[in-house]
């Protein structure tokens, strides 16, 4: 029960998802294997190429404004702020959330990622160096511009608000 | 602003009561959280003699902002409530580990306060800055807290060192999460 990643092809194989397993991750050779596990400060240690092929799933999204049940017109306001949350589905989990805006008067709508993300991760270098926060988060940030997040987000906004 | 900082052995009755009065109008009242608590009062296992609190007061003395915390050589909330928080780390049980929990900075008499908010005050970094400051003086070295993903954003906003434990857990809509703070 664990999930396999070959690195050489990039190929992900989810075999379960179920809590309280390893995942492996190796490549061919088996030169560069790397098991997640929790540090004793909390950290996902991870190096960049690997957080790549972790297959990453929306866990929740929402507002800043108003109460939950409060029913919006995206057509009375000009710009949503909020959160997104996004997990792996490996155990332990890796975390990553980041507020977004979106400008509603733009045509087409977009959502823009604001500040910083907030995460669990820790990602490191080729020598298992960690990066700085600052060098970490911009890693971060780079991986969740690839992620192609605003259809979950725009779909459990549109759930619980609209 | 007037913060208040000690132990519940050494705070008066009244002033534990009107924390508790105050918390249980934020936390069940405003924010909805379904609690097992006397309605009126929200206070819990957790709040015992040895429970530090820091309690923010305006020019009229009334509560407009608290927090709790306690040393995780005792049974905390983190720990007996929401383990899962931790992401599988055993949770932790040290003398220089301190837990953070029941944050909150709402003037109740403010207009306009969105429904899940806990924070409305410019002065919620300052409660923040006193709170970290009074586990320190316990010995602290680390805080892990306990709180709505706001307070992630406050601690960052505040400059402090600090990053999640874990994946937040959904609790009656809003996520909830577990966060390393440095204190040194």
């Amino acid at each position: 029960m664990f999930i396999s990643i070959d690195v050489k092809h990039a190929a992900v194989e989810v075999e379960h998802e179920v809590k309280g397993v390893f995942v492996h991750v190796s490549n061919q050779s088996d030169r560069n294997n790397e098991v997640l596990y929790v540090s004793t400060d909390g950290y996902i240690r991870l190096t960049e190429k690997f957080l790549d092929i972790i297959p990453l799933k929306h866990l929740d999204s929402g507002l800043f404004i108003s109460e939950k049940t409060h029913r919006l017109n995206i057509d009375e306001v000009s710009e949503l702020t909020g959160y997104t949350e996004w997990i792996s589905r490996t155990s332990p989990s890796i975390s990553i959330g980041w507020d977004w805006k979106l400008n509603c008067i733009k045509n087409p709508r977009t959502y823009e990622i604001v500040g910083s993300p907030f995460s669990n991760l820790l990602l490191q270098d080729e020598y298992s160096n960690d990066f700085t926060m600052d060098q970490n988060l911009k890693l971060i940030s780079k991986m969740i511009n690839k992620l192609g997040w605003a259809d979950d987000l725009e779909s459990s906004i549109t759930k619980k608000y609209l | 602003m007037e913060f208040i900082t000690g132990s519940s052995e050494a705070m008066s009755d009244n002033v534990k009561t009107e924390v508790f009065s105050y918390r249980y109008k934020v936390f069940v009242e405003q924010l909805g959280w379904e609690l097992d608590t006397p309605v009126g009062r929200e206070v819990d296992q957790f709040d015992h003699k040895d429970t530090m609190y820091v309690i923010a007061k305006n020019q009229d003395q009334e509560i407009v902002g608290c927090a709790r915390l306690l040393p995780t050589t005792m049974p905390y909330l983190l720990e007996e409530v929401f383990p899962e928080l931790l992401n599988g780390l055993a949770p932790p049980k040290s003398a220089d580990i301190w837990e953070l929990s029941r944050f909150t900075s709402l003037d109740l008499k403010e207009k306009g306060i969105p429904a899940n908010s806990q924070f409305s005050l410019d002065t919620t970094v300052d409660l923040l800055t006193q709170t970290i400051e009074c586990a320190k003086k316990q010995g602290a070295k680390k805080i892990i807290s306990v709180s709505p993903i706001g307070v992630e954003r406050l601690l960052r906003k505040a400059g402090f060192k600090a990053h999640r434990a874990g994946p937040p857990k959904i609790i009656d809509g809003y996520p909830l999460v577990a966060c390393w703070i440095d204190v040194e």
